[in-house]
C-alpha cells in the first residue's frame, strides 16, 4: 500500500486485458468443433491459473 | 432429486446469511457511522449526512431496529438479513415474470451464495436494503405500477446516492416495457419525492473528496463489477484473475443471447455510474453499490451454463469460486477487530484518544467514556462537522497519556507519513493486531501528550499538503482542499 493511487491504475490496465481476454478466449474455445470445447475451456483455466500458483 | 438438492442449497445459503447478520463481531467504521447517525436526533441527523456522502433515509429505517432488545451489534445488521431475505422471496416472482422460467431456481440460488450478497447480508449498512426496493421496483414495472416503481426508485435514492443510476435503469425499463408516457410518469414520481434533498445532493456532489479520484478506465469498470459479485473470496490473489476472465467471458456471450430487460437491470446501472466517472472524474461506480444488480448479472449467465458442451465445465467452475467464497465467510465476515486496543487501553493509563477519523470513529462504540480526538487536517472520510456530531473532538488533546491510532487508510498523503515519522520519534509503539479493514494495518502509539508536542506537531504540519493523496495536487493543483 505505498501508493495507492498508483496501484489501482496499475490494477485498471490488469484488469482489462483479463476482461478483454476472457471474451476473445471464449470466443475463439465457441468456434472449435463441440468435443473440444470442455477440454479446451479446462486447458484455458489452467493456462489462467498458472501465473498465480506459481507465485 | 434435483429439486431436494436446491433445496438443501439454498437453505444452507440463508443459514449462512443468518449466521453473518447475528454474528457479534464488532462494527467496522461504515457500520459504526451507521449506528451512530441512527442514534442521532432528526436535525443533527441531516446535518451529519448532508457533510457526508449518502441521504438519511437508512438510518432513520435502522432507529427502531436499534430499540430491541438485541445486541447492539445484531440489532443494527437485522434490518439487512430482513431485506435480504425479502428480496429474495420477491426474486422469485421477478425472475419468472422475466421468462427465466425453470432457469430462476438456479438464478436465485447463485444469488443466494453470490460472496457480495452473503457480506453485505450482515452488515449494518444500506446496500441490501437497496437492492430490495429495486427488485420491487423491477416487479412494479412488470406490474404496471409505475408509480410504486417511481416510490421505491426514490427510496433507493434517499438511502443512497449512488442509487440514481437505479432510478435512470428503472425510467428506461418503463419505457421497454411499458411506454414512454409512464416511464416520466416513474421519473416524475421518483423525482418529486428526492426533491427535498436536491439541494443537499449538488451540495455534496460540488464537495466530493480529491482522495475519492480513482477513475482510471474501463479496467477499473470490469474490476467494480467483478468485485460486486465475488467480494473477500477466498485465495483471491491466486484465483482472481481467472475469476474474471470467466465472468467477463460468460458476461459478454450470456448478454447476447439475454432479453434487453435483464440487461438493462444487470448492467444499466453500472454503466450509468460508469458514465458519471468518467464525466467528472471521480470513482462514483464502487462494487456495492452494484449490489442490486448482483442478481440480474447472475440471470445473465444461465444460457451459458445449461449449454451442454461447455456449460458443466463452467458450472464446476462457478462453484468453486462460490465454495472459496464461503469458505471465507464461515469465519465471520472479518472486518474488525478491536480487542488489543481495548487490552492496550485496560493494561495503560489512557487519557485521550488520538487518530484518523476513520480508524477511531468505531471506538466511540466501543469505549465510549475516552474523548476521542482527530489532530486538525488529519481527518480523512469524515467532513469535520460530521465528526463533532458523531462526537469526536477536531484538536488537540489537552495534557495526558494519549493512545494514537495510526491507521494506514490513505497512506500515499504525506501528512500521514509525517506524522508516522513524529510518532516513532516520540512515542512507544504497542504491538497490535488490530484492523479495521481488510487491507489495512494499525498500529498503536502511547504517548505523553504535553504542550511542548503540539507546537511541534503544528510546525510539521505548516509543511504539509492537504490529506489527499500525492495525486491531489498532480490533479486538482494547489487550489484543493480537504
Amino acid at each position: 500500500m505505498s501508493n495507492w493511487h498508483e496501484m489501482v491504475s496499475q490494477q485498471d490496465q490488469v484488469c482489462l486485458i483479463l476482461a478483454l481476454l476472457g471474451i476473445l478466449l471464449s470466443g475463439f474455445v465457441a468456434l472449435l468443433p463441440a468435443k473440444l470445447r470442455p477440454p479446451a475451456l479446462i486447458v484455458l483455466v489452467l493456462v489462467a491459473l498458472s501465473p498465480g500458483l506459481i507465485r | 432429486m434435483r429439486d431436494r438438492w436446491w433445496l438443501i442449497l439454498l437453505a444452507a445459503a440463508l443459514a449462512m446469511q443468518a449466521r453473518l447478520a447475528f454474528s457479534t463481531e464488532p462494527l467496522w467504521y461504515d457500520e459504526a457511522f451507521s449506528v451512530l447517525a441512527a442514534r442521532l436526533p432528526l436535525a443533527k441527523l441531516w446535518q451529519v449526512c448532508a457533510a457526508d456522502v449518502h441521504p438519511p433515509l437508512y438510518y432513520l429505517l435502522l432507529k427502531p431496529f436499534l430499540a430491541l432488545p438485541l445486541r447492539m451489534e445484531v440489532a443494527a445488521r437485522l434490518p439487512s438479513l430482513v431485506a435480504t431475505w425479502g428480496a429474495m422471496a420477491l426474486l422469485w416472482t421477478v425472475l419468472g415474470r422475466l421468462g427465466l422460467g425453470n432457469n430462476r431456481k438456479w438464478a436465485l440460488l447463485l444469488t443466494a451464495w453470490m460472496p457480495s450478497v452473503l457480506n453485505f447480508s450482515g452488515e449494518a449498512r444500506m446496500y441490501a436494503m437497496v437492492m430490495l426496493c429495486f427488485v420491487g421496483a423491477v416487479w412494479a414495472v412488470w406490474e404496471g405500477h409505475w408509480w410504486l416503481a417511481g416510490v421505491l426508485g426514490a427510496a433507493m435514492a434517499w438511502m443512497q446516492s449512488a442509487a440514481l443510476a437505479y432510478v435512470a435503469a428503472l425510467v428506461l425499463l418503463a419505457w421497454v416495457r411499458l411506454d414512454l408516457r409512464r416511464a416520466a410518469g416513474l421519473g416524475a414520481v421518483a423525482g418529486i419525492l428526492y426533491l427535498p434533498w436536491l439541494p443537499e445532493a449538488v451540495r455534496q456532489a460540488g464537495a466530493l473528496r480529491a482522495h475519492w479520484i480513482w477513475w482510471n478506465g474501463p479496467g477499473t469498470v470490469a474490476y467494480m463489477l467483478y468485485r460486486a459479485i465475488f467480494y473477500k473470496m477466498a485465495l483471491d490473489s491466486v484465483i482472481s484473475p481467472l475469476a474474471m476472465m470467466v465472468l467477463a467471458g460468460m458476461g459478454f456471450w450470456g448478454a447476447l443471447r439475454t432479453r434487453r430487460e435483464i440487461l438493462i437491470a444487470a448492467y444499466g446501472p453500472p454503466a450509468v455510474m460508469a458514465a458519471a466517472s468518467m464525466l467528472s472524474g471521480h470513482g462514483l461506480l464502487l462494487h456495492r453499490g452494484v449490489l442490486p444488480s448482483v442478481p440480474f448479472i447472475a440471470a445473465t449467465w444461465l444460457p451459458i451454463l445449461r449449454r451442454r458442451d461447455v456449460g458443466r465445465v463452467l458450472q464446476g467452475m462457478l462453484a468453486i469460486f462460490l465454495a472459496l467464497g464461503a469458505v471465507k465467510f464461515a469465519g465471520g465476515k472479518g472486518d474488525a477487530r478491536y480487542a488489543d486496543i481495548m487490552e492496550a487501553i485496560r493494561q495503560n493509563r489512557v487519557d485521550a484518544i488520538v487518530g484518523v477519523n476513520s480508524a477511531v470513529l468505531p471506538l466511540r462504540l466501543y469505549v465510549p467514556n475516552l474523548p476521542i480526538y482527530v489532530v486538525p487536517g488529519l481527518g480523512d472520510i469524515l467532513s469535520d462537522s460530521a465528526a463533532t456530531n458523531l462526537g469526536l473532538h477536531i484538536g488537540y488533546p489537552p495534557e495526558g497519556r494519549v493512545l494514537f491510532v495510526d491507521f494506514e487508510l490513505i497512506s500515499a498523503s504525506r501528512l500521514e507519513r509525517a506524522v508516522a515519522e513524529w510518532l516513532r520519534n516520540c512515542g512507544q509503539e504497542i504491538p497490535v493486531s488490530a484492523k479495521d479493514f481488510a487491507s489495512q494495518t494499525t498500529t498503536l502509539w502511547l504517548l505523553d501528550w504535553r504542550p511542548g508536542t503540539i507546537p511541534s506537531l503544528r510546525n510539521s504540519a505548516a509543511g504539509w499538503r492537504p490529506n489527499c493523496g500525492e495525486n491531489c495536487a498532480k490533479s486538482h493543483g494547489s487550489s484543493s482542499t480537504d
